[in-house]
């Protein structure tokens, strides 16, 4: 799974959410420190897509080799 | 096209599976004949069986697009009562193509970590948090290794919440003692439901396989119930669930015979869906 580098646009998607009841787009901590979202939004942003609202931002975000930091282990 | 299909299905559908259509149709969504039909008998089978007042909420994962599969069937005890949490589950992270109606890879699937669903229900919402019932269906998984998924959850203080786990199913209410069963990976329907302070009950395809005799004090949470992971203390748990989930529902407890015929309920709407395990 590929993902997009969110940590230097985290004010723009706070705003963008703010616009909206039903759905948010979430970064993860991923490895470096770094806000990860991931990178199949960009498949369901055109005209139409579920995420078109969102396409503006996901499309100045850079994909990243960071990856989720850490996945819980409660065992 | 809506009022036609009300004046084609207006005598015979039942009102809260017509009640979805609509709400699916005013989020973006539509609804084939053969799924208004499968969710017509499927409300038809809980009123039935008595037990339509357990439920405080109902996702079923069905209609044409992601946004219709994230409107609730039930979002409360009944149609005309209170109605409680959010209008449509809140989608994060999740994209159109996560999402198949129909078939063996039908259901919303979590591929990934971030993706998760916020029902805005909490456990303190309910009219007696010391009891109550979670359940989800999900498909057969193949996960190997050591893992622990989380397919619902609320926690502050006390869990109300179910896990899929290398070393089974895990299922809580009210705290951490758990009723569990040593069977990983199987898909079909699981339920929790604490009947009193001293039984906790897991059930899979409708038969108890786990107990929990532990006397407890429920502490109600309340956070809004997550799904695909838990909801703690406001944030995610990051133990996402992986896999494909059909169905879910949160409400008041079930005795065994009623968790029974809930699931002969929703196995009989899964198969209609093609998407049955």
């Amino acid at each position: 799974m590929m993902w997009l580098d969110a940590s230097n646009s985290m004010a723009e998607l706070v705003a963008i959410n703010a616009a909206h009841d039903d759905r948010q787009i979430m970064p993860i901590r991923g490895t470096g420190g770094r806000m990860i979202v991931p990178f199949d939004l960009l498949a369901d942003c055109g005209q139409g897509g579920y995420w078109a609202d969102y396409c503006e931002w996901l499309a100045i975000l850079s994909p990243t080799d960071s990856v989720p930091e850490a996945v819980g282990q409660l065992e | 096209m809506i009022s036609a299909r009300l004046g084609f299905f207006g005598q015979t559908t039942h009102p809260e599976a017509l009640n979805w259509s609509l709400r699916v149709a005013s989020n973006g969504g539509s609804v084939s004949a053969s799924t208004l039909s499968a969710v017509d008998k499927l409300c038809r089978a809980i009123d039935a069986a008595g037990i339509r007042d357990r439920f405080f909420r109902l996702g079923i994962f069905a209609g044409s697009n992601l946004s219709a599969a994230l409107v609730p069937l039930y979002r409360g005890q009944s149609l005309g009562g209170t109605q409680y949490g959010n209008a449509t589950d809140t989608n994060t992270n999740f994209i159109s193509a996560n999402y198949t109606e129909q078939g063996a890879s039908g259901g919303l699937t979590s591929t990934g970590t971030g993706r998760y669903l916020n029902t805005g229900i909490a456990p303190s919402a309910l009219t007696n948090p010391a009891v109550g019932h979670l359940s989800y269906y999900r498909s057969a998984g193949s996960q190997t290794g050591t893992f622990t998924y989380l397919t619902i959850g609320s926690e502050d203080g006390g869990a109300y919440r179910m896990d899929e786990r290398s070393t089974g199913q895990f299922g809580f209410w009210g705290t951490y003692n758990a009723a569990t069963n040593a069977v990983a990976n199987a898909g079909g329907h699981r339920i929790v439901s604490r009947t009193s302070a001293s039984l906790l009950t897991l059930y899979s395809n409708g038969a108890s396989v786990g107990t929990s005799s532990t006397t407890i004090t429920a502490v109600p949470s309340s956070r809004p119930w997550f799904v695909f992971t838990s909801n703690v203390a406001g944030a995610p748990n990051a133990s996402y669930f992986i896999g494909t989930l059909r169905s879910y529902s949160i409400g008041n407890e079930l005795t065994s015979s009623q968790a029974a015929a809930y699931y002969n309920a929703i196995q009989s709407f899964q198969t209609a869906l093609g998407r049955n395990a």
